[in-house]
């Protein structure tokens, strides 16, 4: 258990290098590493052995309850930006009581909350503990398990087989049934003619942003055959699962993570600016970027009325509804102008709104916002530019997804979060204190 | 041991939480839920087909979403305040929660009240004002229907009236009474099929007469000649005439000696020759006689020929006469007996359809129906002190939290401090 000893004066929880696996992988040391390790790269096993429902809870259960007891053991005192993604996914669990308590709705989504928002509340403390290296590692191993899965659902899928089967966990009312199902595709009831990947998610909406997130992540690794391969494979997923918000945001991010290389970060920030004003005051400009937004809707026209529907409805219920501050609480739903969809979900903005009224907006919005802000100037490693190009690719998939649910996929950005905000110990407690 | 302690000073928090979330639910107001089940008619009589009473499966429409609407609309608690003298209409509002699974064609709705007779009172004040709005919409839908056939089926009696009277009209300027009308077309229907009965005959008998005057012309060109008469002549049945008979009989029996005197006492003998003298003169007889009944044969023709014509034109007049006097071959009369078909078609449809929205009527249509009326409840709901108790604990676990990474930083402090004293 030497690779466990902690040192003071070092950034706690950052384990002692014990070697690497072929292809630069980081071998995990510590248990809560191990966790993190298989958690990321068992994603797929879980999905194929059916146990998607409970698959979040399995990869991130044993990381934050390790961690805790990591944290309690260690008396450690988290930095104030895990602090801060804690007490406003806390924020929204004692909001969705109070709703709960006081209209009688939205108890259901009680219990989704270890689910959904529970990573963002644990991971960014438990990230103290994880060297980043074998998140990167864990993300490229599953980057390459992508890649393969990539070429032979493409291969099955165009050859016309989509084998599916049920999970052995039964449906409850906490689970979107779709998580009961193992298959390679979304169903054709669902999705019409088109046969999009849904990789180891319900749906090939998750898939994308889970692919993208993770791309941008591998990244971060060292450059091997491993990262060549784990950007194959996540490439290859997004394109197999048509999702455009993806294709937009693994550019925007690759740009915002190589952008971020430049040390003035007010050279950065003025261009920023300045892109803004030009877009303002000058029409070319504004004319391509709206010429971008129609070609991007025009992809999938139906898709863009529907979403654009339920943001309308959401949003003016939102308005009108007279639930501003707490929200309704639980979606409604929808007519067939959007397909029965439920009100409050399939958008971001107007869902969480009207869901959970301006302070469940806040509470979740606030914390990837001063994510960005905080990468933007934390330094030019890897892991801080990464962090930076996700809080704003988060931001921008704000535009068709509600983050939470992201949240279930991505979670271990959480821990990059974690390990790129983490406080060092004065050097003067610098006695080494044993974990073994 | 630090864990330990960490722990237990946030599970004492949430447990002190859950202490006073308990206490709390013992000053709130106790809450009591009544239900009541709403099914929607899962077919219900089409709007736009009541004649035909076809029934249309609404259970996945539009209505279940207008359902929930109107339950939770202002005018059915504005209503249900006014009938219960609530203190405002948000009583109701704030109260009311409508659930429907995706699919079902039952709406639930859950009203809450701090006492269990009120909230049975107010969740049946909401759904007797909800059916009977959706009752009241379709009889006046109905009843609006009916006048509207009403009308419509008097405007058609008027307009078959005026079409009979310019019927008659029509008959009358032509001198045709309608009664006869068909007894006169049956008779020249008769007269015209005993004419062409008699054509055909005449036709038939022509046919025979032409045949036999064929014959003689043959009979006619042979006997000059020399030749014998054909093998098997046989004189027709209207032919025999005594003369005729005979005549060929005694050709024959004449033509037979001769053969035979010939046979035994060749060309020359005196009794060849006079056996074929008197064969001559009994030809030339018989030709006599052949262009007799040749003469009288195409005297029978000519007649023939008469009578056919005679016939003929009396066909071409009866037809005349029954065209003249035949009114489904008049293009103003075929006109109007067609609308007044088309009319009275119509006229069949308003009928029924008129009886049918009398039935309908009568039915009390509605679109949504109560399934379960609501129901007393027996004891107070544990919903809200369940979320209560739920929050307080949370809230303390938090707070817990919160004290620990506190004593932590303090402890780090002071650590700090004191290494800082000792150097």
């Amino acid at each position: 258990m030497a690779d466990t000893i902690l040192h003071r004066g070092e950034p706690f929880g950052e384990a002692r290098p014990t070697g690497l696996w072929p292809g630069g992988l980081t071998i995990p040391a510590s248990p809560v590493e191990h966790a993190v390790f298989w958690g990321i790269a068992g994603q797929f096993v879980f999905y194929f052995a059916g146990l998607a429902p409970v698959a979040p809870l399995l990869a991130t259960g044993p990381v934050m309850a390790l961690a805790t007891v990591r944290i309690m053991r260690e008396r450690c005192v988290p930095h104030w930006l895990p602090a801060l993604w804690f007490a406003c996914t806390a924020g929204v669990l004692v909001q969705l009581l109070a709703v709960f308590f006081l209209k009688g709705v939205g108890g259901w989504y009680v219990p989704g909350w270890l689910l959904t928002f529970g990573p963002a509340a644990f991971l960014p403390v438990a990230g103290a503990f994880v060297r980043k290296s074998v998140v990167f590692s864990a993300v490229a191993v599953l980057g390459i398990q992508a890649l393969l899965y990539s070429a032979v659902a493409g291969v099955a899928v165009a050859a016309g087989l989509d084998p599916a089967y049920p999970s052995p966990i039964p449906v409850t009312r906490m689970m979107d049934p779709a998580f009961h199902s193992v298959r390679l595709t979304q169903p054709p009831e669902i999705a019409g003619d088109e046969r999009r990947l849904v990789a180891f998610t319900p749906y090939p909406t998750s898939a994308g942003a889970a692919a993208c997130v993770f791309a941008l992540l591998t990244l971060g690794h060292r450059r091997s055959w491993a990262q060549a391969l784990a950007l194959a494979g996540w490439l290859a997923l997004l394109a197999l699962t048509h999702v455009r918000t993806g294709l937009v945001c693994v550019t925007l991010g690759a740009a915002i993570y190589y952008a971020l290389l430049l040390r003035r970060r007010h050279l950065l920030l003025g261009a920023g600016v300045a892109l803004l004003l030009a877009a303002a005051f000058t029409g070319p400009l504004l004319r391509g970027a709206e010429l971008a937004n129609r070609t991007l809707r025009s992809q999938r026209p139906s898709s863009s009325q529907d979403r654009a529907n339920l943001h309308a409805l959401a949003w003016e219920g939102w308005l009108y509804g007279g639930d501003e501050v707490l929200g309704t609480g639980a979606s409604v739903r929808g007519g067939p102008i959007v397909r029965d969809v439920g009100i409050g979900t399939h958008d971001w903005a107007g869902a969480n709104l009207f869901i959970r009224g301006a302070l469940g907006f806040g509470l979740t919005l606030l914390p990837v916002a001063v994510t960005l802000v905080f990468g933007f100037f934390a330094g030019l490693a890897p892991a801080e530019r990464l962090v930076t190009a996700v809080a704003a690719v988060l931001l921008v998939y704000t535009y068709s997804q509600e983050l939470q649910t992201l949240y279930i996929y991505i979670w271990p950005v959480f821990l990059l979060i974690g390990g790129i905000a983490r406080r060092t110990l004065p050097p003067v407690l610098a006695a080494p204190l044993s974990t073994a | 041991m630090n864990v330990l302690r960490s722990l237990g000073l946030i599970l004492l928090c949430a447990l002190l939480g859950l202490v006073l979330g308990v206490v709390g639910t013992r000053f709130m107001a106790k809450q009591y839920v009544s239900t009541a089940d709403l099914a929607i008619d899962a077919e219900a009589l089409a709007s736009g087909g009541l004649a035909r009473f076809d029934r249309v499966s609404i259970a996945d429409s539009v209505e279940v979403p207008t359902l929930v609407q109107l339950l939770k609309s202002p005018r059915v608690s504005h209503a249900v305040a006014t009938r219960l003298g609530l203190a405002s209409p948000r009583v109701v509002e704030e109260n009311l929660k409508i659930v429907n699974d995706a699919g079902s064609p039952v709406v639930k709705l859950k009203l809450a009240a701090e006492a269990a007779a009120q909230a049975q009172a107010i969740a049946r004040g909401i759904v007797e004002e909800a059916v009977a709005i959706d009752a009241a919409k379709k009889q006046q839908r109905t009843t609006e229907a009916i006048a509207a056939v009403r009308a419509q089926l008097g405007e058609t009696e008027k307009q078959l009236g005026a079409l009979n009277r310019d019927i008659q009209k029509l008959n009358s300027d032509r001198g045709i009474s309608l009664s006869s009308e068909s007894e006169r077309q049956q008779r020249a229907a008769m007269e015209l099929a005993q004419l062409e009965q008699r054509l055909s005959g005449i036709n038939v008998e022509s046919a025979g007469l032409q045949d036999r005057m064929r014959r003689l012309q043959e009979l006619i060109a042979a006997l000059p000649a020399g030749r014998s008469l054909p093998a098997g002549f046989e004189i027709q049945e209207a032919d025999k005439s005594p003369g005729l008979a005979e005549a060929r009989t005694r050709l024959l029996e004449q033509e037979s000696a001769l053969a035979s005197i010939r046979t035994r006492y060749g060309a020359q003998h005196p009794k060849v020759q006079a056996a074929e003298a008197e064969v001559a003169a009994t030809r030339k007889a018989l030709h006599a006689l052949l262009l007799t009944q040749r003469e009288i044969v195409k005297a029978q023709v000519a007649d023939t020929d008469n009578a056919r014509k005679i016939v003929e034109k009396k066909i071409a007049a009866t037809e005349a006469q029954a065209r003249q006097h035949d009114l489904s071959l008049d293009p103003a009369h075929a006109n109007l007996l067609a609308q007044r078909e088309a009319i009275t078609t119509d006229y069949g449809l308003l009928t029924t359809r008129l009886s049918e929205l009398r039935v309908f009527a009568a039915a009390h249509p509605a679109t949504f129906y109560i399934f379960s009326p609501p129901t007393l409840p027996d004891r107070a709901s544990l919903l809200r002190p369940a979320a209560l108790v739920a929050l307080a604990t949370v809230c303390g676990a938090l707070f817990g939290a919160g004290l620990c990474v506190r004593r932590w930083a303090s402890a780090e402090r002071a650590a700090g401090r004191a290494v800082h004293a000792a150097a």
